[in-house]
């Protein structure tokens, strides 16, 4: 009895070495942006059998809009602060006369309100966008008579950016991305228009249709930049 | 996913806005100030220094001279002198003072308290600039009237048109030291017409002030202890008119302002 099992499995192992051997099994792999391809084959003997898996991407997008806020920073203030001119008016150089005049009035506190932008880009590849951005950037002040509290006058003062982007990706996974990114353009403050720029230094979003991103740069968006975006145009139906 | 993106953009709308600069304060007491200390220094420092000069030529004419040196140590600076001539009293200033001008009070040979008209001016064996006039008070001890209308030097403010004080007096003794208590009220007007150029911003305007004391100045030696004043600052440029005033009382200022 004992004999009889030792054969039978011995039958069972020699068989399975043996067909395994007699088969030929090859891996192809190929890759391009809108599919990869995975072909098994295999040889047995004379004949092959070939199986292709294709695997589409989850999503492929072509175009982003985001929108975002920042921070203030030392480029934005300097058109943003008005480095307490406005805080006093009964400045010594002025005449009696004049600073009576300003003295029954008081200024309220300079508020920065945020640096908002707008973008779009095109992903022309996986790692080149490039698009445009609009920012714009506000800080508020009145001036306020002293008896009767009412506003004599609006000190806002406004910063408005349009410029061209070009953003690269260095690491790109479908849902998570690092980016840096370059903007020149123009910026006005209502009073001049000057030649301006942002620069973003790292980037990172996270999402896939819908995003957010976080940015640390500086420039006409602000030092710390924080938004939401969306992706569209997908190529490939995944159901999923 | 999308909540947390759509919270973390709302957190930094809450973290993006920053207070730049505090803003000026709301004081409703900018403009009686301002007037205020336009006038203070005429009313409350220059005018009874000069007064005290004619009190202290009085008071030596009155003792014949005898409190000179017990006068001259206490109110004279350092290096101060008083000489005594006739019908003239001169206070010099220290040596070393800021100023080499000296005072003069020039007497008629009558006490105030006799009816006695006196001069009181700038210079230094003479009065050259002529500060004001003393007029005794109806003959009566310790008071007099002194008026300003003369010439004073452009260094000094302001440029007083015409002030008119009626002061009583009383020399009170404390051991070996004599301290002078006066009572002060006046009225008059000041015009000025000035022209300030301040490095690069150049700003002109002409302005008047009138004032009076609703309640008389009251000094001890040289401690304010009240008054109350009644100012009118009228803009000569456009016409804009204040009407505030300002009042001493334990040591603290309250201003007043009054709305027609």
């Amino acid at each position: 009895m004992k004999n009889k099992t030792l054969i039978l499995l011995l039958t069972v192992v020699v068989t399975a070495v043996g067909s395994v051997s007699a088969q030929v099994r090859e891996k192809k792999i190929v890759k391009d942006d809108t599919q990869t391809v995975i072909k098994h084959i295999t040889k047995m003997g004379d004949e092959s059998i070939v199986t292709k898996q294709i695997v589409l991407p989850k999503r492929i997008d072509k175009h982003d809009i985001r929108v975002g806020v920042g921070s203030l920073g030392l480029m934005t203030s300097l058109f943003l602060d008005d480095w307490g001119c406005y805080g006093d008016l009964d400045l010594a150089a002025t005449s009696f006369n004049t600073s009576l005049k300003n003295a029954d009035t008081y200024s309220t506190p300079r508020w920065f309100v945020g640096i908002y932008s707008l973008s779009y880009t095109y992903h022309h590849f996986r790692w080149l966008q490039y698009g445009a951005t609009v920012s714009f950037g506000a800080s508020t002040c009145k001036t306020r008579h002293t008896l009767t509290n009412e506003v004599l006058e609006n000190n806002n003062l406004y910063m408005l950016s349009v410029m061209p982007t070009v953003r690269f990706v260095w690491y790109w996974r479908e849902k998570v991305q690092l980016y840096s990114s370059v903007s020149l353009g123009v910026m006005t403050d209502m009073y001049e228009i000057l030649p301006w720029g942002d620069v973003t230094l790292v980037g990172c979003s996270f999402g896939r249709k819908f995003f957010g991103f976080t940015e640390v740069g500086f420039g006409a968006s602000g030092i710390f930049r924080i938004g939401m975006g969306y992706r569209f145009d997908a190529a490939g139906k995944n159901k999923k | 996913m999308k909540k947390y993106i759509f919270a973390a953009v709302i957190a930094l709308l809450g973290f993006s806005s920053c207070r730049l600069s505090d803003g000026g304060i709301r004081d409703y007491n900018k403009v009686p100030r301002m007037i205020f200390n336009k006038v203070q220094y005429a009313t409350c420092n220059y005018v009874p220094k000069q007064i005290d000069y004619v009190i202290l030529a009085e008071v030596l004419m009155q003792s014949d001279n005898v409190l000179l040196g017990t006068l001259t140590a206490q109110y004279m600076e350092t290096y101060g002198s008083i000489t005594v001539e006739e019908n003239k009293y001169l206070f010099h200033k220290s040596q070393y003072g800021e100023s080499n001008s000296e005072i003069c009070v020039q007497t008629d040979g009558k006490l105030l308290s006799e009816g006695g008209e006196w001069i009181i001016g700038r210079g230094e064996d003479k009065i050259v600039f002529e500060i004001a006039r003393i007029k005794g008070k109806d003959g009566t001890p310790g008071r007099f009237e002194f008026s300003t209308g003369g010439d004073i030097p452009e260094d000094m403010t302001p440029n007083t048109e015409a002030l008119r004080y009626d002061v009583e007096y009383e020399l009170v003794k404390e051991a070996s030291n004599y301290r002078i208590d006066k009572q002060m009220a006046f009225e008059g007007w000041v015009l000025y017409n000035s022209t300030d150029e301040y490095n690069y911003l150049k700003g002109k305007g002409q302005y008047k002030i009138e004032w009076h004391t609703v309640k008389p100045i009251v000094m001890k030696g040289e401690d304010l202890c009240s008054y109350g004043f009644d100012l009118l600052y009228t803009n000569l440029d456009d016409g804009t008119t204040h009407h505030v005033g300002a009042f001493l009382y334990n040591g603290e200022i309250f201003y007043e302002r009054y709305f027609e």
